[in-house]
């Protein structure tokens, strides 16, 4: 099986999926709204959500073992029992739809924007 | 290039890709995150070793490493990072696998990295929102593309490296 490293057509391919990648991320963040609420999802559900704008530290209900601060308006993981502290490496997030999870405790932690209603990630969903 | 017809020599170089790949899994976990990027998003070189199983050893030998790559993780780093690992890995290896097929062995080796990169990223987006029983992971897909994308050109450009010190040192030309 010989076949080419690279050729001119991949490089065009690349380059407009990836300009049209970078496009779609500098729209997002041109528009993104003011953050509001930290929301923290166990399995899936709602189960706590704290406005961004008075610090605190909390634990998650129902999984004591994880702990959020929320702090100058953002919210991040600050302590867990997971193995590889993923959620504690996102650190603080601040911008509405940006996420952060705990995957072995599946928890969640999504930001809200200020309107209170978050949505959901996808536009649509069919079905 | 001839193919590598004796099954020990076979089963000795897998295994040695086992050990390759493995080592290369841990030590890319333990750099720190990189930035602008959702923490669990590394560099890719791991695919490196499973894309020149691929092409240059069989398709069975591969599919195999990217279940053992991910059986490594789970015992590793637990069940959570094993299933990511395993949905990323087996579906980056079976779009890779398609996409060679269906185009008749002409497309090149940078988009195939690159296919298989961002399709990883995806199969791990899928396996966490399947996790955390929610879709608000697919916030961060436009992200995820671009990293694969740019990722995947850094371990295609290391695969075609490191192709021909892997072909010598394993006897083919």
């Amino acid at each position: 099986m010989s076949r080419a490293f690279v050729t001119k057509k991949d490089i065009a391919v690349l380059a407009v999926l990836l300009i049209a990648g970078l496009a779609a991320l500098g729209v997002r963040a041109l528009n993104s709204p003011e953050a509001a609420t930290a929301q923290i999802l166990l399995d899936g559900v709602a189960v706590k959500t704290v406005r961004l704008d008075q610090d605190q530290i909390f634990e998650v209900p129902g999984r004591p073992q994880v702990q959020l601060e929320v702090s100058e308006g953002r919210c991040a993981f600050i302590r867990s029992d997971c193995p590889d502290h993923i959620c504690v490496k996102s650190g603080f997030l601040g911008t509405p739809g940006e996420s952060a999870a705990c995957l072995p405790n599946r928890v969640a932690l999504r930001i809200l924007p200020g309107d209170g209603e978050g949505g959901s990630g996808v536009d649509a969903v069919a079905g | 290039m001839e193919n590598i017809r004796s099954r020990t020599k076979k089963l000795a170089i897998l295994a040695m890709m086992l050990a390759l790949i493995t080592v290369v899994s841990a030590l890319e976990h333990m750099l720190p995150p990189l930035p602008l990027l959702p923490p669990h998003v590394r560099l890719g070189l791991s695919n490196v070793v499973t894309m020149y199983t691929l092409f240059f050893i069989g398709r069975g030998p591969a599919v195999a490493l990217a279940f053992l790559k991910s059986l490594f993780v789970f015992l590793m780093r637990g069940a959570a990072a094993g299933f990511l690992s395993l949905c990323g890995g087996m579906l980056s290896i079976c779009v890779i696998i398609l996409l060679s097929a269906l185009t008749r062995n002409r497309v090149s080796y940078l988009l195939l990295s690159e296919a298989g990169a961002v399709t990883h990223n995806i199969g791990q987006m899928l396996a966490a929102s399947l996790i955390l029983q929610t879709d608000i992971v697919f916030y961060y897909l436009p992200v995820l593309v671009v990293s694969g994308i740019l990722l995947g050109g850094l371990s295609g450009t290391a695969l075609r490296i490191v192709m021909p010190v892997f072909h010598k040192t394993l006897g083919r030309e």
